[in-house]
C-alpha cells in the first residue's frame, strides 16, 4: 500500500531537491512555462488555429512582416505602434440628394520608422451611386503646394483615389469594406517630376522604376531618396475620407469609420508576411506540439515499461518469444508508414500521434528489458521474496522504481524529436492543414523566403525555432535531474 | 535423531542444469549438471546454532537459499518443526513459513533496495503480513526494531537511503528487516564477511545478544572458521556438495576426524604474538573440482594426503567418532591425523 504521507513527504522532497540542480529547474521552469501557454491558448488566442489561414479578414489590419514591438525598446529607433483613430471631423456639403461627406482622421507621426500601412474601414448605406476618395495631407503641404510636378487642382494634398466598387445601380443595403490602400499610378510620375526640378535629373533614380512602397512614400521627406529609401517626415497627417453619395444612410453618413496605423512594429513575435501574429500562432504550436510530444511520451513510459518488465520478470521462453516479436516490430520502418496513412487516409495530428505512439516505444522497450534483467538479479528482489512478498510487490515496489528513470529518461527524449518531426512533415506538406504548429509557420517562412531576407524577418524564422530549442533543453535537462534525483546514488557528489 | 529438533534436513539435493545454447540443443548433447547440493542430512535443535563452513562453491549458500524456499530442491525433504516445508501445498503456507525463516545476505550493500528508506525497508514485513494496524503502529514496531539492532537514535535512520549508511549500520537494518517478523530461524548467509574487521565483531555480538533476546536461531554459513566457536554450538564442513564432518564445534575443532577440515583448520591464521609460526604448509593442494565432474568414490581423495585404494573406488559412508560426531571418511578415527596443526 502507498500512504499518502509517503507520497507526500517524497513529493516535498523531490521538490527540495529541484532546487539543488539548478539546470533541472530551468529545465521545470520552461517546461512549466511552455505548458501552461499551451493550456492558455484557447483564451489568449481563440480560434487562431482554425483561422490560420491567407487572407483571413481577423489577421487584415495588421502589419505585414513588421518585427516584435520589444524591437522598438531595445533599439535607439522610435518605432510607430500600432494605433485606431476614431476620432473624425464631419463635414457635409451638397445638396441633400447627391452630398459629399468628409470625415478627416489626425495622425501625429512623431516615430523614426514610420508606420508600415494605413487601413481604413468605413460602411453605411446609399441609395446608389457613391465615389469614394482618400486624400492624405502631409506635415509638408505647405511647401508642396504649387510646385512643379504636382497638381494644381488638388491644391497641396496628395490624392489617392479608390477604386470605386459596387457602385452600379442600386447600393442600398450594401456595406461596403475597403482595407487595402492602393496608390494611385501616376502619383509616382508627380513625385519624380517634382523631384526632378528640385535636385536634377542626374541625382535621382530612375523614374521608370515602379517598386515603390506607398506607405513609405507617404511618411517620408521630399528630398532625393525620397521613392528610394525615404527619410521619415515627423508631424500631423491629416488622412481624409470622401464620399460623394445619394442619401447616403445614417446622422454622419457612416455607420463606421476607423483608420487604423499598420505600426512599424507588432506583437510579442512580430508578424509575417500574410499580417499573421506569430505570437498567437506560436501558442498553439507550441499547444499541439505539447500534445503531441506529451501523448507520445507518455505511452512510451507505458508500452516500453510494460513490455521490457514482462520479458525481464518472467525470462525463459516468454523473454524468447518477446525478444523475437520485438526484433520483428523493430523492423518496421517509421517513415514510410508515416508518409502512406497521412498521404491516403488522414493527415490529422491525431493520426501522427496514433502512429508514433504505435511505434516510438520499441528503442525504449529494449533499454527497460535489458535493465529489467540486470535489477531482477540484484540481491534485494530476492531479499523482498525471502520476505514473502508476491510478484506484484516485487514488479511494482522493487523494479519499477528502479526502471522507470529509464522510461522517463528515454519518453522525455522523445518530447522534442515528435515536434522536430511534426515540423517536418509539415515541410513534406504532410502536416495537418486545420491547425497551426511550428511547423506550420517554420514551412511557410522557407516558401516566402524568409531565410534569404533575414534581416528582414529574422522573427519569422527565429522563434517557432526556438520554440523547439527550449523545448529540447527544458525536457532534457530536466530528464537528467529527475533522474539524479531518483536514483539516490547519483546525489553523491 | 533429535525429538526437538527445530529443523530437519534429509538428503537434501539440488542439481542445476547448465543452460544449453540452441546447437548443443540441437546435437542432442547430454545436458549437464551441477551438484551443488548432493544429499545431505542436518539437525538443527532450538537456539542450538549451526554453522556451515566451506571453501567458496561447495554449496554452503545454496543450502542457505534451499531452507528459504528461494531454490526448489531435486530431492530430498526439509521439516520446519515436525512440517515438511518442501510440501507447502498453498502460497499462504509457503508465506506463513517465511515469516518463521529469514535470512540476511552477505553484501549489505545490494541487499537492500537503494530506493527505499530505512522506515520502508522495515515496514514492507510488517505490510507484507498484515503486522500492525495503523502506519503509527508500524512505525512504532520500526523504530523498536533499530533500537534492538542498536541504531539509536532511531528517528534519526527512519528518513535515510541505504547508501546514506555505512557497512555496519546496512547490515544492522537488514538484520532488524529479518528480526521485526520475529523469526525462529535466521539464515545468515557470511553475514559480516563483507564488512570492516572492526565492525564484524560489534555485530556478530549483537547477532549473539539477539538469541537470547529474541528466541532466534542461527543457520549461519562461513568460511571464516575462526568464528564459528564463538557463535555457534553445532558444526557442518562442506566440500563439494556435500557434508563431510559435522558435530559439535568443539569436538570438530579440537578433534578433526576428517583431511578435509583439518586442512580447514591448517589454513586459519592464529593472532597470538607467542606462537607466530609464519605460513603454515596447508597439507592438501589442488583446486576444488567442478561440481559437473565429481571425482568417484570419495569425493575427496584426489586431494587426500592420505588417500588410499579404496579412497577412489567407494564412497565411504558417515563414521561416528564421537557422540554428535561423524565424518565422511573411510578412515575417520583411526588415520593419526597430524594434530598438532589443530591445537
Amino acid at each position: 500500500m502507498v500512504h499518502w504521507e509517503d507520497v507526500k513527504a517524497d513529493a516535498l522532497e523531490t521538490l527540495g531537491e529541484f532546487k539543488k540542480h539548478k539546470i533541472g529547474l530551468i529545465g521545470i521552469t520552461l517546461i512549466t512555462f511552455m505548458i501552461m501557454l499551451g493550456l492558455l491558448a484557447p483564451y489568449v488566442a481563440p480560434g487562431v488555429a482554425e483561422d490560420w489561414d491567407k487572407g483571413h479578414p481577423r489577421w487584415q489590419s495588421n502589419p505585414s512582416q513588421a518585427p516584435p514591438v520589444w524591437v522598438d525598446w531595445i533599439t535607439r529607433d522610435d518605432y510607430a505602434r500600432q494605433e485606431t483613430l476614431q476620432d473624425f471631423e464631419h463635414n457635409e456639403t451638397g445638396p441633400p440628394w447627391r452630398e459629399t461627406h468628409t470625415h478627416t482622421f489626425t495622425y501625429d507621426m512623431q516615430a523614426d520608422v514610420p508606420p508600415k500601412e494605413i487601413f481604413y474601414e468605413f460602411s453605411g448605406e446609399s441609395d446608389g451611386y457613391d465615389n469614394r476618395k482618400i486624400i492624405i495631407e502631409r506635415p509638408d503641404s505647405d511647401e508642396l503646394d504649387g510646385k512643379d510636378g504636382f497638381r494644381q487642382s488638388e491644391g497641396n494634398l496628395m490624392v489617392l483615389d479608390e477604386p470605386r466598387k459596387g457602385s452600379e445601380g442600386n447600393f442600398s443595403g450594401t456595406i461596403t469594406t475597403i482595407r487595402k490602400m492602393e496608390i494611385r499610378d501616376n502619383l509616382h510620375e508627380d513625385i519624380s517630376a517634382y523631384l526632378n526640378s528640385q535636385v536634377g535629373k542626374e541625382n535621382f533614380s530612375d523614374p521608370g522604376e515602379r517598386n515603390i512602397n506607398p506607405v513609405k512614400t507617404i511618411f517620408g521627406k521630399a528630398n532625393e531618396k525620397w521613392l528610394s529609401d525615404p527619410e521619415p517626415l515627423k508631424g500631423k497627417y491629416n488622412i481624409t475620407i470622401e464620399i460623394e453619395a445619394d442619401n447616403l444612410g445614417g446622422g454622419e453618413g457612416l455607420d463606421e469609420a476607423t483608420v487604423e496605423i499598420g505600426g512599424a512594429v507588432y506583437g510579442i513575435f512580430g508578424t509575417d508576411r500574410d499580417r499573421r501574429d506569430i505570437f498567437l500562432g506560436w501558442i498553439w504550436g507550441a499547444r499541439f506540439g505539447l500534445y503531441a510530444g506529451g501523448i507520445v511520451a507518455l505511452t512510451t513510459i507505458f508500452f516500453s515499461t510494460s513490455y521490457g518488465m514482462t520479458s525481464a520478470y518472467y525470462g525463459g521462453w516468454v523473454d524468447e518469444l518477446m525478444s523475437r516479436i520485438h526484433e520483428i516490430i523493430m523492423g518496421i520502418p517509421t517513415l514510410p508508414i508515416l508518409i502512406i496513412v497521412l498521404e491516403f487516409y488522414s493527415r490529422s495530428i491525431n493520426m501522427f500521434v496514433l502512429i508514433y505512439a504505435l511505434l516510438m516505444w520499441r528503442g525504449a522497450a529494449r533499454v527497460i528489458r535489458a535493465r529489467g534483467l540486470q535489477v531482477a538479479q540484484d540481491t534485494y528482489i530476492e531479499a523482498a521474496e525471502s520476505l514473502g512478498s508476491g510478484s506484484g510487490r516485487i514488479i511494482f515496489r522493487h523494479m519499477i522504481p528502479q526502471i522507470l528513470p529509464y522510461a522517463v529518461a528515454q519518453a522525455a527524449l522523445l518530447v522534442p524529436i515528435v515536434i522536430m518531426a511534426e515540423a517536418g512533415l509539415h515541410i513534406l506538406g504532410l502536416g495537418d492543414p486545420s491547425i497551426v504548429t511550428w511547423g506550420t509557420i517554420l514551412t511557410e517562412a522557407r516558401a516566402a523566403k524568409a531565410t534569404m531576407n533575414y534581416q528582414e524577418s529574422w522573427f519569422w524564422i527565429l522563434f517557432p525555432g526556438l520554440g523547439m530549442v527550449l523545448i529540447g533543453f527544458g525536457f532534457i535537462s530536466t530528464g537528467m535531474a529527475v533522474e539524479r534525483i531518483i536514483n539516490p546514488e547519483m546525489q553523491q557528489r | 535423531m533429535a525429538e526437538d529438533a527445530l529443523f530437519r534436513a534429509r538428503n537434501l539435493t539440488k542439481h542445476f542444469k547448465i543452460t544449453q545454447g540452441f546447437f548443443q540443443k540441437l546435437k542432442m548433447e547430454e545436458k549437464q549438471v551441477v551438484r551443488a547440493v548432493d544429499g545431505i542430512d542436518f539437525d538443527i535443535q532450538w537456539k542450538r546454532n549451526f554453522s556451515v563452513v566451506g571453501e567458496s562453491g561447495c554449496g554452503k549458500t545454496t543450502v542457505g537459499k534451499l531452507i528459504m524456499r528461494l531454490l526448489e530442491p531435486t530431492d530430498g525433504k526439509m521439516y520446519m518443526k515436525d512440517k515438511d516445508i518442501t510440501q507447502l501445498s498453498s502460497k499462504s503456507e509457503l508465506k506463513a513459513y517465511r515469516r518463521q525463516t529469514q535470512i540476511i545476505y552477505q553484501d549489505p550493500f545490494s541487499s537492500l533496495d537503494p530506493r527505499h528508506r530505512v522506515r520502508t525497508i522495515l515496514e514492507e514485513p510488517l505490510q507484507i503480513h498484515g503486522l500492525g494496524d495503523s502506519r503509527e503502529e508500524r512505525t512504532d514496531m520500526v523504530m523498536e526494531a533499530l533500537e534492538e539492532v542498536r541504531l539509536t537514535p532511531p528517528e534519526k535512520f527512519l528518513r535515510r537511503y541505504p547508501h546514506m549508511l555505512s557497512g555496519g549500520q546496512k547490515q544492522r537494518v537488514s538484520l532488524a528487516r529479518a528480526m521485526i517478523l520475529s523469526p525462529d530461524f535466521i539464515v545468515a548467509d557470511e553475514p559480516v564477511s563483507m564488512l570492516d574487521v572492526s565492525v564484524r565483531a560489534e555485530v556478530l555480538n549483537l547477532m549473539k545478544d539477539l538469541i537470547d533476546e529474541e528466541d532466534v536461531t542461527y543457520f549461519y554459513i562461513t568460511h571464516d572458521i575462526s568464528t564459528t566457536r564463538f557463535f555457534t554450538d553445532y558444526i557442518g564442513v562442506m566440500y563439494l556438495g556435500d557434508m563431510v564432518e559435522k558435530g559439535k564445534v568443539g569436538d570438530v575443532l579440537d578433534n578433526p576426524s576428517h583431511p578435509y577440515t583439518q586442512a580447514l583448520l591448517v589454513a586459519v591464521p592464529e593472532a597470538d604474538p607467542e606462537r607466530v609460526r609464519g605460513t603454515k604448509e596447508v597439507p592438501i593442494s589442488g583446486e576444488i573440482p567442478s561440481g559437473t565432474n565429481i571425482p568417484s568414490g570419495c569425493r575427496f581423495h584426489p586431494r587426500c594426503p592420505h588417500a588410499e585404494e579404496i579412497c577412489s573406488k567407494k564412497e565411504p559412508e558417515s563414521r561416528r567418532v564421537e557422540k554428535e560426531h561423524t565424518a565422511k571418511c573411510h578412515f575417520a578415527g583411526e588415520i593419526d591425523f597430524d594434530l598438532d596443526v589443530a591445537k
